[in-house]
């Protein structure tokens, strides 16, 4: 678990003028979901205490008719609320100055939202809960994303909005505040994104009768089972890339009835692949060699859901993908043995293929964890 | 992918080419893990280890997936995908808006003389046709006509009884001398949506556009799109019409680009079936070229470059818009991996921070001269962030319109009316000198909004302005205009409480200026309407309660009445 991760979680399921915006049953479950595998320690693994939650709350759930609640309470989430979160992570508060850390920062919205009709690059934002007539308060996910990556926040950050994307032309993503200047250390910075919809499109939530009738929104849907399903890398670890791929491969069959929405838009990094956490039944799968091993030399590890080469180093292993898609460099076990030279996977619990290429010339066949280690 | 890794010694690899029968789809190659092989238009060519795949096969927002697998010991492995069902207002074989009018279009011959070929049609014409169909087509056909870009008319599309009633089709051939000429289609309430083209002497623009209905809604007529148009440029000795591959890649780039894509390659691709040696299709290039400057690397640099040569020499050494617009384009990308490439080379660890603005132009697209406006709406956005701050735009361009957003092409709206050869008789007087009553007001009315800004009764004020325009827009003329609409809803910013905490009131008011996306010349235009709106409400006296001084109100009120400056800008 990294201190230095964050998230910042916004679900608006009510707003101030529900004629304009529609109730939505979605957010709280949404997010809900994507919380609770933020806090799993195989999934986000994000401190709890590092997570702060932004959603409607359980007395505007069922408010009077348009205008404000007879309590005089504000319509929350508004503009305010994330503001000071953003601040709270991304702030000094005895300087004011922004404070970086070498850690994950997670941007998620579900609600109601548009793009700008200027947009030339995929952004989008949420109406805030107190958008009412033409006063139209938002919350630019994409601008405060691009801002922290801008003067380097974080080391890593994920931006997810479930939402619509809906051309407006009056409307401006409302972020002036943000710093305009450029960090060298920005290019560095990975920015993922994942858009319910491209530009001009329509989000889509929808009741799940295998989950109890709950309503999700199918990006935040899909986006959680693919986390959960889709194949890891030699390190046990989902790919955005994969994550992308998956989700799109399966969403006309995830979501048939009716007319599938087309699947969500995502935005990979410019500076690297960024990976995610699986929450499969990996094995952790030790390989030992017996002997000493004659450089350089070369392994190729292949099952239904994985095809890799590894090339072996003084001190690791250094795993790549078909065509280069991917690379990972595992170390060698610094414990083990002299004249031994072990390494560790982690695999899905089915049958691989090992070979170890000339001069050793090994094959072995193996399910993941039933044996202590393979030996070659 | 170029790879920098030995091959393994057992990788048998075995040469593979994925195509799709449309020549034009978007293909990505996905392993047994999900990762991103390759990806590419129209065909792959790469050798495979042996193993199951996945091809994503996309055009627009069709998409299908086919799987296969490279079988271990074959000499090859070849992938042909069918073609992907998609709609197109451009007939091409396999789309679900297909009509086969090849033998009407070879029919009649092109003609020898520069002008434009405009096709409508109902894709269900040729099938059923049923009176409301033909309704529905003749009522968009009388929605169009051509007009010069000064606003002259030059025909009204019902007038050339081109409307073929059995086949729910117009197609018309219109002779044009080279230059600027603008589809106008009326809209509601005394505007109109203008779609520029342009004919050059070698190339002449083909548009198609579909007349569809609702089948989800009882047939419902659905008004004709422009920006869902598709447009090609036609080469003046083309002995025919472009054969389905071609055609299909110019859909499927156009979609590509109004889908906000990064892969390209359509202009690229070698065509064996391409049987005349024409010159590249422009319309092709200039598409292509926009969806590679968006992630412009030092690597594909080259290749913009020679796409815009290629579209310059084809469509002359004047700088077309949309060319000069990747021009614009390629230099704000060159200049920012200049800057991270000297930044590496340094080696320096030291950070150093840039405030983000673009570099000022060098000589040459400084002081371009704009011949007309560009066709894509990209081109626009590149333009306008290049001469924001100067008269080219409205030198070319000297009328009151606003900028749609739409996805593909540059549309705009504008009053009836608002565009005639006044605006560029008066455009053309050199030297005229801005009005120093004019410049006072623009003056005062900053003023005004940066007190606004920092005044706790703003909030009182805007709210009414807010309630005027929901009221009175139709009544009044300034508030009816769409772009003084926008600055009035933009200035609700000013009243947001995070950003009057955080921002000094000067940097929030250029803030909110600068988003309305206006070169300053119509931002000045575009301020003094909107003063003129607030009178028209009352609502400039109410400014003295919430502290603009009296001083910028009296300056203000002078300029109403001033009778010195008649110039509509």
């Amino acid at each position: 678990m990294s201190n230095q991760d964050f998230a910042i979680l916004v679900g608006i399921a009510r707003y101030k003028d529900n004629n304009t915006y529609a109730d939505l049953n979605g957010p709280p479950n949404d997010v809900k979901r994507i919380e609770h595998w933020l806090q799993d320690v195989n999934g986000g693994n994000v401190p709890s205490a590092n997570i702060c939650r932004l959603l409607t709350p359980p007395v505007l759930m069922r408010p009077p008719l348009g205008g404000a609640p007879g309590n005089g309470k504000p319509w929350i989430p508004n503009r305010e609320r994330f503001t000071a979160a953003f601040n709270q992570i991304a702030l000094d508060p005895t300087t004011g100055q922004y404070k970086r850390h070498d850690g994950r920062l997670y941007l998620y919205f579900s609600g109601h939202g548009f793009s700008q009709s200027v947009d030339m690059t995929a952004r989008a934002a949420l109406f805030a809960a107190d958008a009412f007539g033409i006063s139209r308060p938002n919350i630019p996910g994409t601008v405060y994303a691009e801002a922290a990556k801008r003067v380097a926040l974080f080391r890593e950050i994920i931006l997810i909005m479930d939402c619509c994307r809906d051309v407006q032309r009056n409307s401006h993503y409302g972020a002036y505040e943000l710093d305009q200047t450029e960090s060298t250390l920005s290019e560095k910075v990975r920015l993922f994104a994942i858009y319910a919809s491209a530009k001009s499109g329509k989000a889509q939530e929808r009741e799940f009768p295998s989950e109890n009738g709950n309503v999700f929104g199918l990006l935040t849907h899909a986006l959680v089972r693919s986390l959960d399903e889709a194949p890891t890398d030699v390190a046990g670890r989902v790919s955005g890339t994969a994550l992308n791929n998956y989700m799109k491969v399966h969403w006309p069959d995830w979501y048939p009835v009716g007319m599938s929405p087309p699947p969500p838009r995502t935005i990979y990094s410019d500076a690297g692949e960024v990976f995610f956490n699986s929450r499969k039944a990996l094995k952790k799968q030790k390989f030992t060699f017996t002997t000493p091993v004659p450089a350089p030399i070369q392994v190729r590890l292949q099952s239904d859901v994985l095809d890799a080469t590894g090339s072996l180093a003084d001190d690791e292993v250094i795993w790549r993908g078909p065509n280069d898609a991917w690379t990972v460099v595992i170390p060698f076990d610094p414990d083990a043995p002299p004249g031994r030279k072990s390494f560790t996977l982690k695999l899905p619990a089915i049958t691989h293929t090992l070979k170890v290429l000339s001069p050793l010339e090994v094959v072995r066949d193996f399910t993941a964890g039933e044996a202590n280690a393979v030996e070659l | 992918m170029p790879s920098n890794f030995d091959q393994p010694e057992d990788d048998n690899r075995i040469p593979s080419v994925i195509s799709s029968e449309d020549g034009a789809s978007e293909l990505y190659l996905i392993d047994r893990s999900y990762n991103e092989i390759a990806r590419g238009v129209g065909e792959l060519h790469l050798d495979l280890t042996p193993g199951p795949y996945k091809v994503r096969q996309r055009i627009g927002d069709t998409e299908q997936i086919t799987s296969f697998t490279v079988d271990e010991g074959s000499d090859n492995c070849r992938v042909e995908m069918t073609r992907l069902d998609y709609a197109s207002p451009v007939p091409v074989k396999g789309t679900n808006t297909y009509q086969d009018l090849w033998s009407i279009e070879t029919a009649v011959p092109f003609s020898k003389k520069p002008g434009l070929r405009i096709v409508i049609r109902d894709p269900d014409g040729t099938v059923t046709a049923d009176e409301k169909a033909f309704e529905h087509l003749r009522y968009e056909v009388g929605r169009l006509r051509i007009e010069t870009l000064p606003g002259k008319t030059v025909l009204k599309l019902a007038e050339t009884q081109r409307l073929d009633t059995n086949k729910l089709l117009f197609f018309a051939d219109i002779d044009l001398e080279p230059g600027y000429y603008v589809l106008v289609q009326e809209a509601a309430e005394d505007q109109q949506l203008c779609l520029p083209l342009f004919v050059h002497k070698d190339w002449w623009p083909e548009i198609f556009m579909l007349s569809l209905r609702d089948k989800d809604a009882e047939n419902a007529p659905l008004g004709i799109q422009l920006d869902n148009a598709s447009i090609t440029f036609r080469h003046a000795g083309a002995q025919q019409p472009a054969d389905d591959i071609a055609r299909g890649r110019l859909e499927a780039a156009r979609k590509a680009l109004g889908r906000g894509r990064t892969i390209s390659g359509w202009s690229t691709l070698n065509d064996p079936v391409q049987k005349t040696a024409e010159p590249q299709n422009p319309m092709l290039a200039l598409i292509d070229a926009h969806l590679l400057v968006v992630k412009s690397t030092p690597e594909n640099i080259a290749t913009i470059t020679t796409l815009i040569q290629s579209t310059t020499a084809a469509l002359g050494p004047e700088l077309f818009p949309d060319v000069l617009a990747l021009q614009i384009a390629l230099y704000y990308a060159a200049a920012k991996c200049e800057r991270k490439a000297k930044r590496n080379a340094d080696g320096s660890t030291k950070e150093s921070k840039t405030v983000l603005k673009d570099p000022p132009l060098p000589p040459d697209l400084a002081h371009a001269k704009l011949s007309g406006p560009p066709l894509l709406h990209r081109s626009w956005h590149y333009l306008l962030r290049g001469y924001r701050s100067t008269k080219t735009l409205s030198d070319a361009m000297p009328f009151q319109f606003t900028a749609e957003p739409t996805s593909g092409w540059f549309i705009w709206s504008e009053q009836v009316g608002s565009r005639n050869e006044t605006c560029w008789n008066v455009s053309n007087k050199q030297g005229v000198p801005a009005s120093p009553v004019r410049s006072q007001m623009v003056e005062a009315a900053k003023q005004v909004l940066q007190t606004l800004a920092s005044s706790e009764e703003a909030h009182t004020w805007l709210t009414k302005l807010q309630k005027a325009i929901a009221e009175n827009s139709t009544n009044s003329n300034a508030l009816s205009d769409p772009l003084v609409q926008k600055l009035a809803t933009s200035l609700g910013m000013l009243a947001d409480p995070v950003l009057r905490k955080i921002m000094n009131s000067d940097e929030l008011v250029k803030n909110v200026l600068h988003s309305q996306g206006l070169t300053d010349e119509r931002l000045e235009s575009t301020l003094q309407k909107f003063v003129k709106a607030l009178d028209e409400n009352k609502l400039l006296t109410g400014l003295v309660v919430v502290g603009v001084s009296s001083l910028a109100i009296k300056l203000i009120k002078l300029f109403m009445s001033s009778s010195d400056d008649k110039r509509e800008t």
